[in-house]
């Protein structure tokens, strides 16, 4: 035999035995990827779970990107510089306007949220969203002087008229800080309505209006009522909590010049109807609060939609310093619309008060106030006003990009480039798609709309079941699902491949279903979302002494009585660390007056928290509820034997179950 | 030097294969970019039956033929592309401008069908075999096609119908009696369509538009001053559609007709109308790139049709493409690619025979409460078919009420009092499809009316079954 015999003999069961491996392998892997995302596409691999959405390693450095992702905006009062919080990137930007130029990054906490300027122009205040702190800014030197903690995800601020005390919104803690600027301490705490979002001062500086994403908690299958809490700036006291029916995600406010009306961006679900159909309104409508001042003052809403397009998700609001225009930004849209607010008012007063119900439904309204509507980059959010009126400035939150847009032509007459990286990762790809309204019928909502900060938004649905107005469901969160399939809280779809694919399409957005690359990336973007650190965890990362004790409670497998808890009625049996989920259904007795079945997915508990109200249908206000309410048969765990200070423990715990690392 | 000659004669081959392909790849390419072909439908100004109104002569005109014209030609010289049919009409060129349906007949006795042309060869095959007549095609979204169908000729009703396009079965998708021609697929995946009561003529037409499996039927536009559409709209690349109207504002029996805009985000209250300052009439028209529309328009005193370009917002006519004395050019379309316009999952399961109807409160209407009765509110709902009353089911407290019925039979409904005086009603005919779940806000209620987020009180219960007494069979698929 001749060496190249020799290695042809040799050679070939090598050749043939790779091949056999490439092909099992090949087998294997389109296996294991239409097993996990649960449909047989052909054109599945392993990029979009391995490779494109690794977050840490070599992997994550080639795939991921840091971007600025700009949200809210503070204009100098000489009218040169923009104030830019970068809520991606930890940082204040300082914006030269005639140069349209980035002049400096100034780090601040995580994930910051708003900014505001001292009138002198020297010190810009951040609420850091996910430090709970606000971080002082020197301007001149360009550096925080100074961090004062404040409540769980501040969000929007605001400095009362002689500047010596900010208000802050803590969305995380349902509550209003009102920070001594000299100090740096909070004098008060008041009470918010629920997830408080947007602050703005009177005109006479006398009130501080304080707008709720949430609704106050409301009897089960009733609509949302979410709040504007108003605040004496005198006594820094809440002195009215204005209601604002059927309506919810109130982010933006503003006030007029003369302070005779405030404005509030809103939504205005229909989760109490079955999801058969989009058109006509009837999954979400979108428009504006107008409230007037005083407790006797009116509380109307318009809607800012028309009768077949939808302009999902209005973010902020801006009215010019003359008083006659509003421009609100709608970033589910990619847009802005503008409304004439004399036309406004004329609608308003020609509206006798039992119509206003039939006005904040009625989708041919828009066209009596709606001068323009005005097309931006992706995801338009924090708007800025300049202080002559002739330019309003627009975060684009997607596109790493200030819009300025003249208030005169209505156009867009520049952007800024606030130097974000150019290349698109495979997950801001999905960021984009989860936050534009364009996969929708009529482009109606976004999956922001329903999921804001790919949380909840705390309502229950009705999603069109064998039996309509049967079988409602609460809202779930998108954050940290990786890993936590099956999904739904029926357990239906093994995969949110299988969740946002065409059945998606088929009974909620009911239009064209995600391409498959589009599909992809939006997973990608899902399973990139994460929890926000643990308030009721320490740093230590030490239990407190009634964390200790509800822990206990929950391991526990013998009754207060000695009696033994039968494994599967224990709470650490189907709640088991690290996402405190067995990912298995159970009936444990929460079926409710509009279910046809008892058999539901076990929730993970991460940051439970953040997600009232709880149970399947949303029907539990509270933790406490589950048990002393609905689940008092010892079928969805042991209670019955419980003190209440035992219950106050086990709720305790259950309340410090954050993600692993704790988000830190 | 037998390797070499091999070599050769291998290389000769390659060449021949690469040559037969890139001739094939030649033949098959469509037109070259930069210069669209316009195709348009000539009528003859002979034809004493055709004035470009409406009735049957003017659906199917004999002996009118479908021509085509290069846009950048400037002798006006057309090329017939339906010379083998004896007439042809309802020209429709696919989003990727490649194929042309349109309706016709081969053979003076030959009912009207549709086919489906090839552009770069002209080869032609059915899509409708069957003794029906069928016109106004239009490509879906999936590739498929929406067209008009009469299964008969005794009536004057068309329904719209789907087809694979494969020769298979035709899907019938509009059920009540009406005339519903004209289809046009709008950029959301939506089938937009002129309907018309069949009974009467020239009055009460509208347009309705329809998901492409018949769910989701609503009014799209109708004229206030009793204008009548005058043929298949067209949507313009900034949301509008555009259109043709004919009559109304106290005309006569007003044939050709005024360009009319409205705006898709409210279409029933943005109406404008383009041709305003211009004299003559329009017949129908096409939107071009530019933001212009390719019209075909007849001057005040003229003897016929002919194709102009026009700009809207000059309102202006620019220029004329085509003008032959012997004919009327009509229906113009251009043959070049736009985008494809977005596809539904149907909900529709034909094993399922119900639909199922829900409304929130059927005493919230706009129409006043009949005389009749001495009440305002209607206690019980009324629901009659063709052939008389299906059956009645009480409101609920809130005036909701949630029934299911068989699938694709139009019913009309009517609210009575407790005295089983009518109220409010009848309704048009309506109808939902097999598995179809539709909900109202009111009966005749402001269609830009939002509904209220609240719980139906009807919706406690199971739906109340009218006009069969049979359970959901199939159960259908849900989320």
């Amino acid at each position: 035999m001749t060496g190249r015999q020799r290695t042809i003999v040799l050679a070939t069961p090598g050749a043939v035995a790779l091949l056999a491996a490439l092909g099992a392998g090949h087998h294997y892997s389109a296996e294991h990827a239409h097993a996990v995302a649960g449909n047989d596409s052909a054109s599945l691999n392993c990029l979009p779970c391995h490779v494109y959405t690794a977050q840490d390693g070599l992997l994550g450095k080639v795939f991921q990107e840091r971007y600025l992702s700009p949200r809210e905006i503070a204009v100098a009062r000489d009218g040169r510089r923009l104030y830019v919080t970068a809520e991606e990137d930890d940082a204040l930007l300082v914006v030269q306007l005639h140069a349209r130029t980035v002049l400096d990054r100034i780090p601040v906490g995580k994930h910051p949220h708003t900014v505001v300027l001292s009138r002198d122009g020297r010190t810009a205040y951040v609420s850091n969203g996910w430090s709970g702190s606000v971080s002082q800014v020197d301007l001149t030197a360009r550096r925080v002087s100074r961090e004062f903690a404040v409540g769980d995800g501040p969000a929007g601020m605001v400095l009362d008229s002689e500047e010596r005390v900010l208000y802050v919104a803590n969305g995380g803690t349902n509550d209003i800080s009102v920070v001594d600027l000299e100090s740096g301490r909070e004098r008060h705490r008041l009470a918010g309505g629920q997830n408080p979002h947007g602050v703005a001062l009177a005109p006479d500086g006398d009130r501080v209006y304080v707008t709720s994403r949430l609704s106050n908690p409301v009897p089960f299958r009733t609509p949302p009522v979410t709040e504007v809490t108003v605040v004496d700036a005198r006594t820094q006291r809440v002195t009215e909590r204005r209601q604002v029916y059927a309506a919810h995600m109130m982010e933006g406010v503003d006030f007029t010049p003369r302070g005779d009306l405030a404005l509030v961006t809103l939504v205005r679900p229909k989760n109490l109807l079955p999801a058969t159909q989009l058109q006509g309104g009837w999954m979400l409508t979108f428009g504006l609060g107008v409230i007037e001042p005083g407790e006797r003052g009116a509380v109307w809403q318009v809607l800012l939609d028309d009768a077949n397009a939808f302009y999902a998700d209005p973010y902020d609001v801006a009215v010019t310093p003359d008083g006659k225009r509003a421009f609100i930004s709608h970033a589910g849209a990619d847009l802005l619309t503008v409304i004439d607010l004399d036309s406004l008012r004329g609608v308003l007063v020609g509206t006798a008060r039992a119509d206003t119900a039939t006005l904040a439904n009625h989708l041919g309204m828009s066209r009596r106030y709606v001068v323009s509507r005005i097309r931006t980059g992706a995801n338009p959010k924090g708007l800025g006003m300049s202080p002559d009126g002739r330019f309003v400035y627009v975060a684009e939150q997607l596109a790493d990009r200030v819009a300025i847009v003249s208030v005169d032509s209505l156009r867009i007459v520049g952007d800024i480039d606030l130097g974000g990286p150019r290349r698109i990762s495979f997950v801001r790809r999905g960021q984009r798609l989860f936050h534009r309204a364009d996969h929708t019928f009529q482009e109606q909502f976004s999956c922001r709309s329903c999921h804001p900060d790919g949380h909840t938004d705390g309502l229950s649905y009705d999603i069109e079941s064998d039996l309509l107005g049967r079988n409602v469901v609460n809202n779930l969160t998108l954050l940290e699902l990786k890993g936590l399939a099956p999904y739904k809280w029926t357990g239906k779809n093994a995969s949110l491949y299988r969740q946002c694919g065409f059945r998606f399409a088929k009974f909620f957005t009911r239009t064209e279903a995600y391409a498959e690359e589009d599909l992809n990336a939006l997973v990608a973007y899902i399973f990139s979302l994460s929890y926000a650190p643990n308030r009721y965890r320490s740093a230590s990362g030490e239990p407190t002494p009634a964390q200790g004790r509800g822990r206990r409670i929950f391991e526990r497998s013998l009754t207060n009585g000695g009696r033994e808890i039968p494994p599967a009625n224990r709470c650490i049996t189907c709640h088991p660390p690290p996402r405190f989920t067995n990912r298995m259904m159970f009936d444990v007795g929460t079926r409710g007056p509009t279910d046809t079945d008892g058999l539901f997915d076990t929730p993970a508990l991460v940051n439970l928290y953040e997600s009232a109200p709880y149970l399947h249908d949303g029907r539990a206000a509270t933790l406490e509820e589950i048990w002393t309410r609905f689940g008092n048969e010892d079928r969805h765990g042991v209670v019955t034997d419980l003190t209440k200070s035992q219950l106050n423990d086990l709720i305790e715990f259950l309340r410090a179950l954050g993600p692993p690392g704790n988000g830190r | 030097m037998k390797r070499a000659k091999g070599r050769l004669l291998a290389g000769v081959a390659i060449l021949a294969v690469v040559a037969v392909a890139a001739g094939a790849v030649w033949v098959a390419s469509p037109r070259a970019a930069g210069a669209p072909m316009l195709i348009f439908t000539q009528i003859r100004t002979d034809d004493a039956g055709w004035n470009g109104g409406d009735g049957p002569a003017q659906w199917f005109p004999d002996r009118s033929r479908i021509v085509a014209m290069d846009a950048d030609a400037n002798d006006g010289g057309v090329r017939v592309l339906t010379a083998e049919f004896h007439s042809a009409r309802a020209p429709m060129v696919s989003p990727d401008g490649r194929r042309l349906l349109f309706s016709g007949r081969r053979h003076e006795d030959d009912p009207w069908q549709i086919w489906e042309m090839r552009l770069n060869d002209g080869r032609t095959r059915l899509l409708t075999p069957g003794p029906g007549w069928y016109t106004d095609p239009a490509y879906l979204a999936d590739g498929r096609v929406v067209l008009s169908g009469r299964p008969g000729a005794a009536t004057d009703a068309f329904a719209l119908y789907t087809t694979a396009g494969t020769g298979a079965g035709l899907m019938r998708i509009t059920f009540h009696l009406d005339r519903d021609l004209g289809s046009q697929v709008l950029q959301d995946g939506q089938v937009l369509f002129v309907s018309s009561p069949a009974d009467q003529v020239n009055a009460g037409a509208r347009y309705l538009v329809t998901r492409p499996d018949g769910t989701g039927l609503r009014l799209f536009y109708r004229s206030a001053d009793q204008s009548r559409p005058g043929g298949r709209a067209w949507e313009t690349e900034d949301r509008r559609v555009v259109l043709v109207e004919r009559g109304g504002r106290g005309s006569a029996a007003g044939v050709g007709g005024r360009l009319v805009a409205l705006a898709e985000a409210r279409p029933l209250h943005s109406r404008v109308e383009l041709s305003d300052r211009v004299a003559g009439s329009f017949h129908s028209l096409h939107p071009l790139e530019s933001g212009n529309l390719l019209v075909s328009y007849r001057p005040a005193g003229g003897r016929n049709f002919s194709l102009y370009e026009f700009d809207p917002v000059a309102q202006r006519l620019e220029g004329v493409l085509s003008d032959d004395p012997a004919y009327h050019a009509v229906e113009p379309v251009v043959a070049a690619k736009r985008a494809r316009p977005k596809t539904f999952f149907s909900v529709v399961d034909s094993a399922v025979k119900i639909g199922e109807l829900y409304c929130l409160d059927a005493n919230l209407s706009s129409l006043p409460p009949a005389r009749a009765s001495r009440a305002s509110m209607g206690q019980r709902l009324r629901m009659r078919g063709l052939d008389g009353l299906l059956g009645e089911v009480p409101l609920a407290a809130d005036g909701s009420f949630y029934i299911e019925l068989p699938a694709d039979l139009p019913v009309t409904l009517e609210t009575v009092d407790d005295r089983g005086q009518v109220v409010r009603g009848p309704s048009a005919w309506l109808w939902v499809r097999p598995n179809e779940r539709r909900g109202c806000v009111g009966c005749h209620q402001d269609p830009e009316l939002a509904p209220a987020n609240r719980v139906p009180n009807a919706l406690m219960g199971a739906p109340v079954a009218l006009g069969l007494a049979r359970s959901k069979a199939g159960g259908g698929s849900r989320p």
